[in-house]
């Protein structure tokens, strides 16, 4: 922990605890986090090697349930976004926090975004249709191999998990959003949670997720129809791996061709000391609007 | 955790007084430093204090960097040495004869404390750390690299910079820490308040106060300005601050040594850049270059650092020779003229956009730029009022080349115009990282075109810039230097004679690769 300031008031802290104790997560984000938690616990209970999460997504949903460092964080973030009047916005958490926060802030963000988005339900009932007639042929084993076998329900369960996931999708309660959420994540983010499983969703819904690695990605696979639905960009921690260059390329050169973001909203983490962070606000580095740093002692 | 200072007598200070005159005429700075003044604050008896002068005052010491040494045992006299030497000692009785140790023994004892966080210098210096254990027995001593925080420590080692942990990160620990009043007190006081100050200022920002109220953070200041010390800060405060960072977040980097002769190198971090010269012909290689092919180098060429050498390059003058092309604003200044307008009263775009807003609605100005730019919602309704429509907001130009360019064109205002403006934004960041970086890629530019490679006059400069300067203009950012081709020439050749003046070549004698592992 850096400096715990002085300055800080008790009518500061109250407020701060207030506004965090008033934060609601919505409806459809806790539909979707217990969606996941159930599905994760369930899978748990397969053989050994039929398994289509591992044990740390295990340990990852139930912290995403238990974690009050998470809640504490996730509804301050939530706040601030909300409370946002302009257009762009960096947010920097000024802690080195636990890669396990880190990924399940991710985490909750992308479900929040998904839980968000509007869905084209005609390409949804294609996909389901499509993944009920694979799941509907029975299975033939060709042999007796145990590893070969372990991998073909492997497969089958993976698939019926998808079909769930995309059947939760359709049924979350629709909101008055007009359109998608673009969510830039760090590489190191693919780790994040088991979401490669559902990776053909960028093709179905026009929230998109982004797990490449390079940003060109996003344009390029997405085409400019698509990222013309786009009203938000959040880009996640870009600069824990050392590549803050991102933001003022990313965003100043390449998304402003994309004319409709409303907000675009960079979420950056990591310890500085308080003149660093002074230096960084000054700087104007990351040509946002506003820079909101949460501090340690804030959390 | 908890901080105390111990106070010495006024009257017991002339002598350290006396020393600090002495140091600062003669330009010894690291004899009053923050590491010395550490060390000098472990001395509890007459046998440390004989062991801490020696080491001092000794061509062999550890205590002080060679340059120091160097200065000291060069530039002062044996009877200069020997005055300096005695008051430290005079001053070294008084502290030896204060309640200091039997402070920090009372408090060991009665806090149950077992280990001591002492300077580093001290824990490897075999005879003092003997002396120690035997004034403090069954302690253990360790240093800030050693101590992990878990067990309650007694902190004797002043430090508010290492980045890993430090006195001001370690504030809910059960540890405490004393320090000598004269010696840190101040510095102690003037760095929490600068923390504070700094954590107001980046918490004072619109959206905070929408959430938390105005009040709130009115409160906050007022807090604020209640903490500010109310001694004055002590200019050695500043003068050491750098070095006491330095001291302690050196260790561990990856760096590259060279030595230019037997004894003499410098460190450099891995991100460095150097200029080489071998018989007129100049070369820009970064570090790894340099370790990967050592061999290549070493007694063969000479160098010096790229990016010192920037640090040196008074931008000033380059901005000033950028200014020599007034082909731009012969075009602009009777702009003011031709549209009624005050330079006083903000940017002429500004202003202008203001009165269409005024004319027309705020919306049909936004939606016509929206239009002409092919950008639609370049920005929000509320941020294109805030700044583009407010002469007074410090945003000097749009951040997307082509909606200012719509803006111009909205305006009727001429190419000129627009080039202008591009070069005061980037001339006004013109001591920033970003600029830095630009004026590194003239360089590497030049150096690559072999402007260097030969002493030139104004004319030969200028036969050559003419005839490099296409080569140029495609590898450099140009709108960074006056967006014309004359301003960059302009640019290059005030480069030319400040890297000329500032660049002191060295042979490279070895080159050491440097890393933690």
């Amino acid at each position: 922990m850096w400096y715990m300031s002085r300055i800080i008031t008790d009518n500061y802290f109250d407020k701060l605890n207030a506004l965090i104790e008033e934060f609601e997560q919505s409806t459809n984000l806790s539909s979707l986090v217990n969606f996941f938690v159930n599905e994760v616990q369930k899978d748990q209970n397969r053989k050994g090697n039929q398994k289509i999460f591992s044990t740390k997504d295990f340990q990852r949903v139930n912290e995403l349930i238990d974690s009050q460092d998470l809640k504490r964080i996730f509804a301050y973030i939530s706040n601030i976004v909300k409370g946002f009047k302009g257009q762009y916005l960096h947010i920097h958490l000024n802690v080195d926090l636990s890669e396990n926060i880190i990924d399940n802030l991710i985490t909750l963000a992308v479900w929040d975004a998904l839980s968000q988005g509007l869905y084209d339900e005609g390409i949804l009932d294609e996909q389901i249709n499509s993944l009920k007639i694979k799941t509907a042929r029975p299975l033939e084993p060709l042999n007796n191999n145990g590893h070969l076998l372990n991998q073909i329900y492997r497969e089958r369960y993976g698939l019926q998990h998808k079909l769930k996931f995309i059947e939760k999708i359709k049924s979350i309660k629709k909101n008055n959003q007009k359109s998608g959420i673009l969510i830039n994540l760090n590489s190191s983010a693919g780790s994040c949670v088991n979401l490669s499983e559902f990776s053909i969703c960028p093709e179905s819904l026009n929230t998109y997720v982004n797990f490449g690695n390079s940003r060109k990605n996003i344009f390029k696979e997405m085409g400019r129809e698509k990222v013309e639905r786009l009203s938000m960009i959040i880009n996640l921690f870009p600069s824990i791996t050392g590549k803050n260059i991102w933001y003022k390329d990313f965003i100043s050169d390449e998304i402003n061709r994309y004319s409709n973001f409303k907000k675009v909203i960079t979420l950056s983490s990591g310890e500085k000391t308080p003149e660093a962070l002074l230096e960084m606000q000054k700087q104007k580095k990351f040509q946002a609007e506003e820079i909101y740093t949460i501090f340690s002692f804030e959390l | 955790m908890n901080i105390y200072f111990y106070k010495i007598e006024e009257l017991q200070l002339l002598s350290y007084h006396y020393y600090v005159a002495q140091v600062t005429n003669n330009d010894l700075l690291e004899l009053n430093g923050y590491k010395i003044r550490n060390i000098l604050s472990i001395v509890f008896d007459k046998k440390t204090r004989d062991l801490v002068l020696e080491d001092l005052f000794n061509e062999n010491g550890a205590f002080l960097t060679s340059e120091t040494k160097d200065n000291l045992f060069r530039y002062l006299s044996l009877d200069e040495r020997i005055d300096l030497k005695n008051y430290l000692s005079t001053y070294l009785d008084y502290q030896i004869e204060s309640e200091w140790r039997q402070t920090i023994t009372h408090l060991l004892t009665t806090e149950s404390i077992n280990t001591v966080l002492i300077p580093a210098p001290i824990l490897n210096h075999h005879l003092i750390l003997t002396q120690l254990k035997e004034l403090f027995p069954k302690r253990k001593f360790v240093d800030w690299h050693g101590y992990d925080e878990k067990p309650t420590a007694l902190i004797l080692d002043y430090n508010h910079v290492w980045k890993k942990r430090n006195i001001l990160t370690l504030q809910d620990s059960n540890s405490n820490a004393y320090f000598l009043k004269h010696f840190f007190e101040s510095t102690y006081q003037w760095k929490t308040y600068a923390e504070d100050k700094n954590i107001y200022a980046t918490i004072n920002t619109p959206l905070r106060i929408s959430l938390f109220s105005p009040e709130t953070l009115i409160e906050i200041k007022s807090k604020l300005d209640d903490l500010k010390p109310k001694n004055e800060e002590n200019i050695w405060t500043t003068l050491l601050d750098e070095n006491h960072n330095n001291m302690y977040n050196y260790i561990g980097k990856e760096e590259i040594k060279i030595y230019f002769d037997k004894n003499k190198a410098n460190n450099y971090s891995m991100n460095n850049s150097f200029i080489l010269a071998k018989e007129n012909k100049f070369l820009i290689k970064n570090a790894t270059d340099l370790i990967d092919n050592a061999s290549k180098y070493e007694g063969e060429y000479k160098i010096s650092n790229l990016e010192n050498i920037i640090l040196n390059i008074e931008v000033s003058k380059i901005i000033a020779a950028i200014g020599k092309d007034e082909s731009i604003l012969k075009i602009v200044q009777p702009l003011w003229q031709k549209f009624n307008l005050n330079e006083d009263d903000g940017s002429l775009w500004k202003q202008l956009l203001q009165n269409k807003a005024k004319e027309y609605e705020m919306e049909i100005v936004f939606a016509e730029i929206e239009r002409i730019s092919g950008v639609k919602h370049f920005i929000s309704l509320y941020t294109f009022e805030r700044t583009y429509c407010n002469p007074g907001s410090i945003t000097i130009i749009p951040r997307e080349k082509k909606v200012f360019k719509a803006i111009c064109q909205y305006l009727e205002l001429p190419l000129e115009y627009r080039a202008a403006m591009h070069r005061e934004r980037n001339l006004i960041g013109g001591y920033s990282e970003e600029w830095r970086s630009k004026l590194k890629s003239l360089i590497v530019a030049m150096v690559n075109c072999e402007i260097f490679d030969q002493r030139r006059d104004d004319e030969e400069l200028l036969e050559i810039l003419n005839s490099s300067i296409d080569k140029i203009e495609k590898r450099v950012d140009i709108d960074f230097f006056g967006s014309t081709r004359e301003s960059l020439i302009y640019a290059c050749i005030a480069v030319y004679y400040e890297i000329l003046e500032k660049i002191k070549l060295k042979p490279i004698i070895r080159i050491e690769h440097i890393s933690s592992n």
